[in-house]
């Protein structure tokens, strides 16, 4: 008996170890604006292949990785454009397809290099032999030429208005050419060195990434000791790491995750410039000439049928906003776009007009996420009111990724992240002749209006051509033509503790964030 | 013929004699049995009498009323969608036991004839199947099912017959062994003398013999199947959306555990309850069928 008694006192004592340790560890983890400290952000997945920037492909959690290392040319803003940021200014010269970068003196690396315009050229050229998005982005791009230290030229083959967008991204990324050469290409896969306020120390896969701060970053003292990120794949767990206190911030909780925080006092920031857009395609091309979505009657009478506001609503409640056309934002927004009302008359009537006063069954299909899953349920609820009947059908993983680029016959829900510029997105979805892993490829209809209209978006003169060439684009896809019929605009969501101060997570655009000027009141 | 008539009435008697006994038995178990046959037969008369007399719409969308508390309207409130859960929770019931019926029966059917071959005929025929058996037995079962089910696709259909493929092994097993034991018995082998086919022996002689043990086999597998297709479609491999499933219920029902926690308890209940009242049922008629238990009770 009395042995059993001490090993469970014991065993108290450990756990009770275990607790206090915790909770000091908690306590220690920041002291004030000036006073340092771990900023702890919880992520819900790992970043499996690379934190070299330019073999990264633009994913959301490339940019949520590299907040701590890497900067870029431009910056997205709160307004829906970008800022020079490792630029001190450019210049656009359409007349001789030339765009002139100015750096910013005085950048260096995390290994102590400067980052002045050979660095430069030599990032770019390295992208424009191997990056991800050159093709889609970056192909109107010539040759790269230094003209003194601190200055670069792009001589372009045709003009391209994107190309300050396109270098917000990861495609405007700098590595230190010296660290590059020194070390070889695999070993930098694993070990960023950017020009970033932080220097990752530590990486356990799929458990966590640390990096601390510099003590020599170009911008000035960083406020913060180290950030470390950690893997939560499960928002419940996140979240209740969250009220716990043992994380800071949680990055892009889904919809259901937000509200959920939310009601239980967290502090969810809602980016003011949205990052997705959700839209219903049809499969406008109709090739096999048997499918009812060939006719844009029915396409147009299926737009008809639901109530898209009452649809966002539902799904995202306060996160997303109702929105007629494809992109983001104020900046590329038309008002000559006129959408879809709900009305099931004027739906059922188009319907017979059509051939199909008895309605007719449909595949609807869609991607393994809540809000895509949600979003087809309530259409299809909505097109049984008209007689449609539509098949559902939830295609996860590859077959999701497969669907993507052409779903067959019927229906396609589909949600498309947006970096900022609306044309620089259109031009490698909706336009002719393009390849690879497109959105239906072989299910959209591509017209020459929607082409030439698309072309000129990239190379227009001026940012007002430019928007009034995306918002004729958006009038023949939606209006015109209806082979998409948008519907949605989300925010990209991060749960923030009150104390985290100054992080720029959540309050511009959510590719970016401010870690070097973050500290924790606390 | 005197002889013979008096030999069948007895034979008459003992059959009923055994029947009432082995209710006796399964009855006498307690209040437990009682209580999930009970449980048993509730769940199968409201999932298919009570939406033919109340006005139950499973997938009716009130959009402006997503994750309204329980009312006199809807009883266990609305989910995220605005729909009903009551009607989900009866409708999802239906699903959950009719792919448990389907799949039960499936793999019983295939199983029992595979397994009555293997274990009559021997030889060649009894090793390729029992290699076959022991082949789907080495992976698990879940993951097996996984396969099947991602294979063939996100359907009742399709999801009853993975969930039944996965269930024939184990019938296989059980009536191989019950045959090989049995076929050694006196009366098989003065049946086989007069010359009585094999079709005849086997359904006539050995068949019947195996019943209690299927039985209870059959009734055990039909909680599994209930339990394998709320695990399936809560991995998201189980049946597409709308359609309701308890399984897909507390799935869809995981992000609103703290705002709404009765999404995912009420069909929770629903599961645990059910596949404890299979089990119980189960193992009462193991008790009352069993002869060596009979004496005892």
């Amino acid at each position: 008996m009395k042995k059993w008694f001490t090993v469970c006192l014991v065993i108290l004592c450990l756990v009770g170890q275990v607790f206090a340790g915790g909770s000091s560890e908690a306590a220690d983890t920041g002291s004030g604006e000036e006073g340092g400290g771990t900023l702890r952000i919880g992520i819900n997945t790992e970043n499996v292949h690379t934190m070299l920037s330019f073999t990264m492909t633009g994913t959301s959690d490339d940019y949520y990785y590299s907040w701590p290392v890497y900067e870029s040319l431009f910056k997205p803003n709160a307004e829906g454009g970008v800022d020079p940021w490792l630029l001190e200014s450019y210049e656009m010269d359409k007349d001789n397809l030339t765009y002139t970068f100015h750096i910013r003196p005085g950048i260096t690396f995390s290994d102590g290099t400067p980052l002045d315009a050979e660095a430069m050229k030599w990032n770019l050229d390295h992208y424009l032999e191997v990056g991800a998005k050159v093709a889609a982005l970056l192909s109107s791009i010539e040759s790269v030429e230094v003209v003194d230290d601190l200055t670069v030229v792009l001589h372009l083959s045709t003009w391209s208005s994107i190309l300050p967008y396109a270098f917000s991204r990861e495609c405007g990324y700098m590595y230190s050419p010296t660290f590059y050469q020194e070390h070889g290409e695999e070993y930098c896969t694993q070990h960023p060195c950017g020009t970033g306020p932080f220097v990752m120390t530590e990486w356990n896969y799929d458990v966590s990434k640390r990096f601390e701060a510099r003590d020599d970053y170009w911008g000035g003292p960083v406020k913060l000791d180290a950030v470390e990120y950690i893997i939560y794949t499960d928002a419940l767990v996140a979240q209740a790491a969250m009220q716990s206190g043992e994380l800071d911030v949680y990055l892009a909780p889904d919809p259901e995750t937000a509200r959920s925080m939310e009601a239980s006092g967290i502090t969810i920031k809602a980016c003011p410039v949205a990052s997705s857009t959700y839209m219903l395609c049809f499969n406008s091309l109709n090739t096999t000439g048997d499918d009812p979505t060939g006719d844009v009657r029915v396409r147009k009478a299926i737009s008809h049928a639901v109530d898209w506001k009452a649809l966002v609503q539902a799904v995202w409640g306060d996160y997303a906003s109702y929105r007629n056309q494809f992109g983001v934002g104020q900046h590329f927004y038309s008002d000559s776009v006129i959408g879809y009302d709900y009305d099931p008359e004027l739906s059922k009537q188009l319907l017979a007009e059509a051939g199909y006063p008895n309605g007719f069954t449909i595949e609807l299909k869609t991607e393994d996420s809540s809000a895509l899953i949600n979003s087809a349920t309530i259409i299809q609820q909505y097109l049984s009111e008209v007689g449609i009947n539509a098949e559902l059908s939830v295609l996860a993983g590859a077959d999701g990724n497969a669907a993507e680029a052409g779903w067959g016959k019927g229906l396609w829900v589909h949600g498309s992240s947006v970096y900022v510029s609306a044309p620089m997105q259109m031009a490698s979805m909706f336009r002719q002749n393009l390849s690879g892993h497109v959105l239906g490829l072989t299910t959209l209809l591509r017209p020459d209006d929607v082409e030439a209209a698309l072309a000129l978006s990239v190379s227009a003169a001026t940012e007002e051509e430019a928007v009034a060439a995306v918002g004729e684009a958006n009038r023949l896809l939606t209006d015109e033509y209806d082979i998409i019929t948008n519907f949605a605009e989300t925010r990209g969501l991060f749960a923030v503790a009150d104390y985290v101060k100054d992080s720029g997570i959540g309050e511009s655009f959510y590719s970016v964030a401010d870690l070097a000027n973050a500290w924790l009141d606390k | 013929m005197e002889y013979e008539l008096n030999y069948n009435e007895i034979q008459k008697e003992a059959k009923k004699k055994n029947r009432q006994q082995s209710l006796r038995i399964f009855f006498g178990r307690g209040v437990t049995v009682k209580l999930c046959s009970a449980i048993l037969v509730l769940f199968v008369v409201l999932s298919l009498l009570l939406p033919l007399v109340m006005n139950l719409d499973p997938n009716s969308q009130d959009l402006v009323n997503r994750l309204a508390a329980p009312s006199a309207e809807h009883w266990f409130g609305t989910d995220y969608l605005g729909r009903d859960v009551f009607a989900r929770i009866i409708y999802g019931g239906r699903v959950s036991l009719m792919v448990s019926l389907l799949a039960g029966t499936f793999a019983a059917a295939v199983g029992i004839v595979l397994g009555l071959i293997a274990g009559f005929f021997g030889g060649i025929v009894s090793r390729t199947i029992m290699a076959a058996t022991d082949v789907i037995l080495s992976i698990p079962n879940m993951v097996f099912t996984m396969i099947i089910a991602a294979i063939m696709g996100r359907s009742v259909v399709s999801l009853t017959i993975a969930i039944g493929i996965g269930m024939v092994p184990t019938y296989i097993r059980m009536v191989n062994g019950q045959i090989l034991q049995l076929k050694e018995n006196d009366y098989v082998v003065a049946s086989t003398l007069v010359g009585q086919s094999s079709l005849k022996i086997l359904f006539k002689h050995l068949l019947p013999n195996a019943f209690p043990s299927l039985i209870v086999l059959y009734t055990i597998n039909l909680g599994n199947a209930i339990m394998t297709e709320s695990s399936l479609s809560y991995l998201g491999v189980g049946i597409n959306p709308p359609t309701a499933t308890w399984g897909n219920m507390v799935s869809d029902a995981y992000a609103y555990l703290y705002l709404a926690p009765r999404l995912a308890i009420i069909p929770g209940i629903c599961i645990i309850v059910l596949i404890i009242a299979f089990n119980i049922v189960g193992d009462g008629l193991r008790d009352s069928l069993d002869p060596r238990l009979r004496g005892k009770l």
